[in-house]
């Protein structure tokens, strides 16, 4: 085992699970983010590898992708191993999650299109679009973030509306999918909503003759215990349940940000939110750094090793400016990017945009180098949506690169403080 | 073919036309305004929100200088909810001349507008963003007007008094019988359906596309589109209007209107008022002429840019080109005089301040033409109820929280975060317009106009739209698509800092989230100007 120090910037998934990783590999380990990362925006599910072009994969193809990809830097049992640390953590914390590299699940996008991901919660996996029997989605009266009305009916599978009641008393501002979540955490509100609900559909099933056999919702089943929101719902409503992925804040997101977080924090570890870090490298090619708090103060932050986990141009590890060029961050490292600011992005905004490659170019041991491959530091190290080469929109690959370069990453740091 | 009659027909639904419909419905004359677009669609939509108060005009064009202030009055009174009363300053920055102001002040005082110098520390000390170095300021009555609002104000009138507007029809003939117009064929864009509309008198209001209603009528009129690019900041930079104290050039007006600011204009001939792409190095040159107004203002986001088309009447057709040197001033072009067509009036030139009043001298001479006499009477008849106030910074958010006031529940949630509007006003603007395109929506509402230019509110209005109009859900999401291209078109300039970051979101909620690239062909968005959809 190795002993060190490791900062880690960026508390994303691969920032926090880097923290897991090596805070289980006994490094004292801080976490310092300016905020909570792309958790919160997304799906909550873990793509590896979805799409080639505009065709959906039945299994990943990591073989199909560019020569520079992330993933073709990565040992072979990297996102192998990566993947079931994950669920492994996520079962013994309560929200299993399900799937496997074999074949990839496809489950039902608000917009009733098909979406192939890796792992999904346990809270998904009823809306399987493998499985062609009806969906029922429920519309809930009042909700401004979920119109099951807008889900098309290209899918093999029928689908229905079934109208929820949802008082809209409950609320004194506009309701957002954590809102509803945090109500359902409730376990008095909780049974009044079922209520409520229960009747909804045995009122449908009397006016249309068709027994509901599985029911989608928004993504709203609690952020605290959502395997006891999820039975009590199912039992109430007596069919199966299961959550669709809608307009932000994630709600599963949010549940695999709160699980990672307290894994890595009964590990030992420590996170800092709100601060951002400044780093500068010595001629000595070794990096150091020092968080700026909001009162202005700086303080410098001890560390062997430095990873940088703060994420792509949403996040701000990556920062464009307005003469056109690219910086990281951070360090100021050497980032991949296009001069030509046109070519940037497509002319059709649903079209695959070239900036989304742009990044860190990192060597094997994912540590930065730039375009001649020269190393740029010994003791900083990269991971996640900062790395060059992905376009993890268009493939379907976001989670699949941060969890695997981050498992990659920390095996790396461990070997070089040891 | 289905046959229809009006007395006076005008075309184009933007502040011309609709000044110019107004004027003929108070008039008396049965009355019909066609837009191939929505009201706004052109020029008038595409404005930089200056009430002009004539100061920047008394120098360079006293002509309209004086036009600008009286119709700066006129407007207050007549469409107030559209005018915010912000005033205005011109400053000299270390820039420019500081003997202009004298220059200024006296043709100011000259041509009767209001304007007053005072101590540099009243402005400075209201706008603390400004350049501390500014030499003199001097105030004058300039304001704030949003064309979408007051387009949307003059059309409900012009309904109200009995006149027809009809959207989404494009004019694809003149009916010329004995040397005069006498109909005009037009095609509903939405249906293809085409029919005739006969009238007695056509009032070609169609700005930058001028030339082609008079090529249809065998005549040859130069309008020379000006291009005008303007970017809107993120904020309010500024709470008054601030202008340049020099001679009127590119990038020296920076605007307060609603939640943001826009810089503007650069001015510059184009070939076609429908293409004229933005240039890289005109972004450029209004951010640099911003730092003169504000020191760091490339620092603050600038979150969309868009260019209008100014309709710049050329009479010498073909002399000049410098588009800033022709005038500004409006003319009524007479096509039997000219062309030897009758039942044909053409606006050239002209400016968004002074539509009222161009609008009077062209049903001035529809009148003499028609040889009746009606006085004109849009100057002393509001639009809007009496006691209508003007605009302000924190109205929708009052009006919102007053009628929530009302209720304990939450009943009315807001669908456009950025730019307040409620569910109440969408589905009111979807009714009203049953219109599929959700930018017809944007200009009824501002929905999406805010920074996160439709990343949330795009999803909840097409959800709302899809219920009301009974779309199928390809179509809604083809209308959906449409519309985060439109407002793409907007950013692509602009794709720096937090620009850059909201494009991740919106694309995170709209390709993975929803995964709307899935299900909708690129390459079946139609885009501007007809934004038809199938």
């Amino acid at each position: 085992m190795a002993d060190g120090k490791l900062l880690i910037v960026g508390a994303g998934l691969s920032g926090l699970f880097a923290g897991i990783l090596a805070a289980r590999a006994d490094l004292d380990v801080t976490i310092v983010a300016r905020g909570q990362g792309n958790l919160m925006l997304g799906t909550g599910t873990i793509d590896v590898h979805g799409y080639q072009g505009k065709a959906r994969l039945e299994v990943p193809a990591l073989g199909a992708l560019d020569d520079d990809h992330p993933y073709h830097k990565l040992s072979d049992y990297a996102l192998r191993e990566a993947i079931e640390l994950l669920r492994e953590i996520c079962r013994r914390r309560g929200n299993p999650m399900i799937g496997n590299l074999e074949k990839n699940l496809l489950l039902p996008t608000a917009l009733g299109t098909s979406r192939p991901t890796t792992l999904a919660p346990i809270s998904m996996v009823a809306g399987s679009l493998r499985d062609e029997s009806p969906l029922w989605i429920a519309r809930l009266n009042g909700f401004r973030d979920f119109f099951p009305q807008l889900m098309h009916n290209r899918l093999p599978q029928n689908i229905h509306i079934v109208d929820l009641a949802l008082t809209a008393k409950e609320f004194r501002r506009d309701a957002y999918t954590t809102d509803l979540a945090r109500m359902l955490d409730n376990f008095h509100k909780r049974e009044q909503i079922t209520n409520a609900w229960r009747k909804s559909i045995l009122d449908y099933r009397k006016k249309t003759g068709e027994a509901v056999t599985r029911l989608g919702l928004p993504a709203i089943l609690g952020l605290e215990n959502p395997r006891v929101v999820l039975a009590d719902v199912e039992d109430a409503l007596e069919c199966h349940v299961f959550e669709i992925p809608t307009l932000p804040p994630s709600v599963p997101g949010m549940r695999l940000y709160n699980l990672l977080r307290a894994e890595f924090l009964t590990l030992g570890g420590q996170l800092v939110l709100g601060p951002s870090v400044k780093g500068k490298i010595s001629k000595y090619q070794r990096g150091s750094a020092v968080m700026k708090t909001a009162n202005k103060t700086e303080k410098a932050i001890e560390a062997d090793a430095i990873l940088l986990a703060s994420g792509g141009f949403g996040h701000h590890g990556l920062v464009a400016n307005v003469d056109g060029s690219v910086t990281e961050s951070v360090f100021d490292l050497p980032v991949d990017y296009l001069t030509d600011r046109h070519a940037w992005t497509a002319e059709s905004y649903l079209d695959a945009h070239p900036y989304a490659k742009f990044g860190l170019r990192t060597n094997a041991q994912m540590q930065p180098i730039n375009q001649n491959n020269k190393l740029q530091a010994d003791n900083i190290w990269a991971c996640g949506s900062i790395l060059a080469g992905a376009d993890r929109l268009s493939e379907g690959s976001r989670e699949g690169i941060s969890l695997s370069t981050a498992f990659t990453a920390v095996e790396n740091i461990i070997q070089a403080l040891s | 073919m289905r046959k229809q009659f009006t007395e006076v027909l005008v075309i184009g639904g933007g502040a011309t036309g609709l000044s110019a419909a107004r004027d003929a419905v108070m008039r008396g004359f049965k009355t019909l305004l066609l837009e191939k677009g929505d009201l706004a669609h052109g020029t008038s939509g595409r404005y930089h929100g200056l009430l002009h108060s004539g100061g920047r005009y008394v120098v360079s064009d006293p002509h309209s200088a004086r036009d600008c202030i009286a119709e700066n009055r006129i407007l207050r009174k007549i469409i107030p909810s559209a005018i915010e009363n912000t005033d205005g300053w011109f400053v000299t920055t270390p820039e420019d001349d500081p003997a202009y102001a004298d220059t200024f002040l006296a043709a100011c005082k000259a041509q009767g507008v209001p304007a007053e110098e005072l101590n540099v520390d009243v402005l400075l000390n209201k706008e603390r963003l400004l350049n501390q170095r500014i030499s003199r300021t001097i105030r004058v009555p300039d304001a704030a007007c949003d064309s979408f609002d007051a387009t949307h104000i003059l059309a409900h009138d012009i309904k109200a008094r009995g006149a027809k507007v009809l959207l989404r029809h494009e004019v694809i003939g003149l009916e010329i019988r004995r040397q005069k117009v006498c109909g005009v064929n037009v095609r509903n864009l939405l249906t293809d359906e085409e029919f005739l509309i006969e009238t007695s008198m056509v009032l070609n209001c169609s700005g930058a596309w001028a030339g082609n209603i008079a090529a249809m009528a065998g005549g040859f009129l130069k309008v020379t589109p000006g291009k005008g690019t303007m970017i809107a900041m993120n904020t309010r930079l500024v709470n008054t209007v601030v202008n340049r104290c020099k001679l009127p050039h590119d990038g020296d007006i920076l605007v307060p209107v609603g939640t943001v600011s826009v810089i503007g204009t650069t001015d510059i001939p184009v070939e076609s008022p429908d293409q004229y792409p933005i240039e890289d190095w005109e972004v450029e040159f209004l951010l640099n002429e911003g730092e003169a107004l504000i020191p760091g203002f490339k620092k603050f986001r600038a979150l969309r840019a868009w260019a209008g088309v100014r309709p710049l009447y050329d009479p010498t057709a073909g002399g000049k080109t410098e588009s800033r040197d022709l005038t500004r001033s409006h003319a009524v072009i007479d096509h039997q005089a000219r062309d030897g067509v009758g039942g044909l009036l053409t606006m050239v030139g002209g400016k968004f301040t002074t539509m009222r009043l161009m609008a009077q001298d062209l049903v001035d001479e529809a009148c003499k033409q028609l040889r009746t006499k009606r006085p004109c009477t849009t100057a002393e008849t509001p639009a809007e109820a009496p006691g209508t106030k003007h605009y302000y910074l924190a109205q929708r958010l009052n009006r919102w929280e007053q009628s929530h006031a009302q209720h304990t529940a939450l009943t009315d949630p807001i669908i456009c975060e950025c730019e307040l509007v409620p569910e109440s006003k969408v589905r009111a603007g979807i009714e009203a317009s049953q219109s599929k395109i959700l930018n017809d929506l944007r200009r009824d509402t501002r929905l999406g106009m805010g920074p996160c230019q439709g990343g949330f509110c795009a999803y909840r209005a097409n959800g709302i739209a899809c219920g009301m109009l009974a779309q199928t859900p390809e179509d809604a999401h083809t209308t959906l698509a449409q519309f985060l291209q439109e407002r793409w078109k907007g950013q692509r300039n602009l794709l720096w800092d937090h620009n850059l970051r909201q494009l991740e979101l919106d694309q995170n909620i709209y390709r993975n989230l929803l995964g709307l690239d899935h299900t909708v062909d690129t390459a079946d968005i139609e885009l501007y100007p007809t934004e038809k959809t199938a």
